[in-house]
């Protein structure tokens, strides 16, 4: 069982990652992200290209250049899709949905080139990109790869937070969040804060996606798919926008679905995001729809 | 005489934010009041809360001699409390002519076939009497500021409300503007009809309404005679006077 | 000629149960309820048609039936749940739902077949009888678009604040939208299981959803001709002349998709604007023009003049 619970937390280091560039996208730019899945996939892709045309480069090296391109990628979509297509829309809903479908387009695309890319079947990054060892702390077996996951997670945590608190950048993010038309308050244009927050979503996508990739050994194009809707799961829970929030039902979700997968079995599990959402929904949507107070029109 | 619509100390509060602090007010049938406060003292929640946009915490509204207090919007206005809002809210992507229809087409009046007709002339009636008639096809947001906004009383008259209660409605407008719509209402009060006016701007009401409340801090500074209640000191000291801090 | 058609007629039969299925969408999104949830009906329709015939030896009129008044019972009571919900969060909502459809597809063998799936279920509806389907559902909606429940539904989806201030019940104007698109998706999932006579947990799920949301929205989300050119182009025209290329056909769509997105705000259906703008102008109103409703989740006094598609030469003085 304890050997489960060090499963969960490695989980629940990749779910935060992951949750935390969607909350951003959907905090800021008031997108449905499904195209997060994807790039988060291709951060796989970017690394597993990367060590088969230059093989014997070191770990960290390849981990930033998957985050470049996977942030690379993330600001090509709100460039050449999200923000036309917000400047077109007649009004918020219409936005909304419309970008909602073209972040799923966006993906199509993604997945099926990576699909192309790898033949339909899984690929591994090389096992000498990063040597495993195993220690035995406490009768537990706990691998290096492991405890990297849990390290990247709450650095990058932390660093995200520091940053959406502390920094001009994260002052015009929150402001935004709050009242979408308050970045020229801080200086910042809403534009370069949007492509801003994309570029770190996708970023913080593809560090996730390499690490797991690392982790599980193995990479597909349909990975991202799971963690999407689980992603989806943990901000409504956390509320949207909120960081802190986001990292703490990460990991509380990774270690319910590892007890609950224990000892109830795989279906429920699998089903326990998609009944979280709903339920979470109905019975606290005043907390999570505050954005839509039209009261106060 | 039964008032057309009253408030009996109402009270609304926004998180901890007292918007309206108690308010207690009665409008007469046939009369243009009016309700003027600077700006933040409460008065466009005042008005949500008549048309039931807003809940209010505490308090009852009553429409008609009937309590509305746990009424819908839309049951208020079917029985005959219409209303502007501060911005033109006009329907992109129909006519001023469909826009006006909006006004009558809820209305229980509306159901049958004959009265889906004497809704269409009512239509019709109010956009001749706003004097819109001739734009009667066109697109709304092609229109001056001043001629939306009469398409928007048009669309609030059109289905002969009891009460119609106007937020701002020259808020922005230039001076032109200005007259083009206080000339409308004086129409309208000539006409008989009851209505609200809520407005920032104490010398616009003056010459127009001929029952004024002065609103400040969510609560009632004083009411009355238009001339003699903004003479008084202390409308004067909230109109003019130095800022105050909010509570 | 007979030729032609039955080479076609499974493209043809898929154009015909896409378009029913971005329709479901569509009555949705048209009253301003962002539900997905018509593809888990989709679902519901599709084993509760082939429940009652393949295994129960229903006759496929009375199955339909019932699984359409069950539909409606059950899209009822879904809507008074999700009745707080709005936008994006009820999009996440719904999206859930239809996952929940799928895993319970999966996990309910006795009466779904779990991973296998239903088989045997009565060819009964023919590529006829959905057509027909469709007829109707279009004619209705079509009939919809104008006059006064047009107006209502351009109000509600436009402003919801002012609809109910124009008499207008939104409550109840939703879950009636969210009703009837969940009946859509019910007969989409017959028609579907008929004409297959096989339904297994693989024809549900999340890209389904997706295929329903891009047929309508390459389509014309705003037309009531939308769905049926997007379940044409996508499931007949793509499916049929793509099929060399299958492996690119994920980029050849979602590179349609953004394409029309950003150039075609009303779908493919707005070209026919270009023809004849004065009657579809008013009847379909979608979005051509503002500088994005990001600020449109308040619709307070300063959303003056974002709202509106004015053609430049038409700006006359506005706020």
């Amino acid at each position: 069982m304890s050997q489960q619970l060090v499963n969960a937390i490695a989980l629940g280091s990749i779910y935060t990652l992951f949750s935390l560039g969607l909350t951003l996208s959907w905090g800021i730019l008031n997108v449905l992200n499904l195209a997060h899945g994807a790039i988060f996939t291709a951060g796989t892709m970017f690394a597993f290209l990367l060590t088969e045309h230059a093989a014997g480069l070191p770990f960290a090296v390849v981990l930033v250049a998957a985050l470049v391109g996977s942030a690379l990628l993330a600001v090509l979509m709100e460039a050449v899709a999200f923000a036309p297509i917000r400047a077109r829309s007649a009004n918020a809903l219409d936005a909304e949905m419309r970008t909602l479908i073209a972040s799923v387009a966006v993906a199509s695309i993604i997945v099926t080139v990576v699909g192309i890319q790898s033949d339909h079947q899984p690929y591994a990054l090389p096992q000498s990109l990063l040597e495993r060892h195993r220690y035995d702390l406490l009768g537990v077996h706990v691998s290096n790869v492991q405890i990297l996951v849990l390290v990247a997670a709450i650095v990058l945590s932390v660093l995200l937070v520091l940053f959406v608190r502390r920094s001009r950048y994260g002052r015009a993010m929150r402001a935004v969040a709050f009242d979408r038309t308050a970045a020229g308050m801080v200086g910042i244009s809403a534009r370069t804060l949007q492509l801003a927050a994309m570029a770190l979503s996708g970023a913080l996508a593809g560090v996730a996606g390499v690490l797991l990739a690392v982790y599980l050994g193995a990479a597909d194009a349909h990975m991202g798919d799971s963690f999407l809707l689980k992603a989806f799961a943990i901000i409504i829970l956390a509320g949207v926008g909120s960081l802190e929030g986001a990292v703490f039902f990460a990991y509380a979700l990774a270690l319910v679905e590892t007890l609950v997968g224990y000892y109830l079995g795989g279906d429920v599990r699998d089903a326990l995001a998609f009944v979280l959402i709903v339920v979470i929904l109905v019975l606290r949507p005043q907390g999570l729809a505050a954005r839509q107070g039209w009261q106060r029109a | 005489m039964t008032a057309v619509l009253e408030l009996r100390d109402i009270k609304v509060r926004f998180g901890g934010v007292k918007a309206v602090d108690g308010v207690s007010l009665a409008l007469e049938p046939g009369h243009l009041h009016a309700l003027v406060g600077p700006n933040g003292s409460g008065k466009t929640t005042v008005v949500n809360t008549m048309s039931r946009l807003v809940t209010p915490t505490d308090g009852q509204v009553f429409l008609g001699g009937q309590d509305v207090t746990a009424a819908g919007p839309h049951e208020v206005y079917r029985r005959g409390l219409a209303r502007t809002f501060q911005g033109i809210r006009l329907v992109e992507g129909l006519t001023v002519r469909e826009n006006v229809l909006l006004g009558v087409q809820e209305l229980p009046t509306a159901r049958s076939r004959a009265g889906r007709r004497r809704a269409a002339e009512a239509a019709d009636e109010a956009l001749e009497r706003m004097d819109v008639h001739h734009v009667a096809q066109v697109a709304p947001a092609a229109l001056p500021y001043g001629v939306q906004r009469r398409v928007e009383i048009a669309r609030a008259v059109a289905g002969a409300p009891k009460i119609l209660l106007l937020d701002e409605p020259v808020a922005g407008m230039s001076a032109g503007e200005r007259q083009e719509i206080s000339a409308v209402l004086g129409r309208l009060r000539d006409d008989g009809m009851t209505m609200l006016l809520i407005e920032h701007d104490l010398r616009f009401v003056l010459g127009l309404s001929d029952h004024l409340f002065v609103l400040n801090f969510g609560q009632l500074l004083a009411a009355g005679d238009p001339a003699a209640t903004a003479a008084l000191p202390a409308v004067q000291e909230a109109f003019l006077g130095r800022k105050h801090v909010p509570a | 000629m007979i030729d032609w058609f039955s080479g076609n007629e499974g493209y043809i039969q898929g154009a015909l149960v896409a378009a029913l299925l971005a329709a479901s969408v569509q009555v949705a999104l048209r009253a301003g309820v962002l539900s997905f949830a018509s593809v888990g009906f989709y679902g519901v329709g599709a084993y509760g048609t082939g429940y009652l015939t393949a295994t129960q030896g229903w006759g496929t009129a009375p199955a339909a039936t019932v699984v359409v008044i069950i539909t409606m019972v059950l899209s009822w009571l879904l809507a008074l749940v999700l009745a707080r919900l709005r936008a994006l969060y009820l999009a996440m909502a719904t999206i859930a739902f239809v996952l929940l459809v799928q895993i319970g597809a999966l996990a309910w063998d006795s009466v779904t077949g779990g991973p296998l799936g239903l088989f045997g279920i009565p060819p009964a509806l023919g590529t006829g009888g959905v057509a027909l389907i469709l007829a109707g559902v279009l004619a209705v909606n079509a009939l919809t678009q104008r006059g006064a429940v047009g107006r209502r539904l351009l109000l509600l989806r436009k402003d919801e604040a002012l609809a109910s201030a124009l008499g207008v019940n939104v409550r109840h104007q939703h879950q009636i939208a969210f009703v009837w698109s969940a009946v859509l998706g019910s007969l989409a999932g017959i028609s579907q299981a008929s004409l297959l006579t096989v339904f297994t947990p693989e024809n549900l799920g999340f890209s389904v959803m997706v295929s329903a949301l891009t047929a309508l929205v390459v389509g014309g989300t705003w037309h009531w001709s939308g769905p049926l050119i997007g379940g044409v182009v996508f499931s007949w025209f793509l499916s049929a002349y793509l099929g060399f290329a299958s492996d690119y056909r994920g980029v050849v769509e979602g590179a349609l998709t953004v394409v029309v997105l950003v150039f075609l705000p009303k779908g493919l259906a707005g070209l026919f604007e270009l023809l004849d703008p004065g009657r579809l102008r008013r009847a379909a109103a979608g979005p051509t023009g503002g500088p994005g409703g990001v600020s449109a989740g308040v619709p307070g006094g300063a959303s003056t003049g974002q709202d509106r598609p004015v053609p430049a030469q038409e700006m006359g003085v506005s706020s």
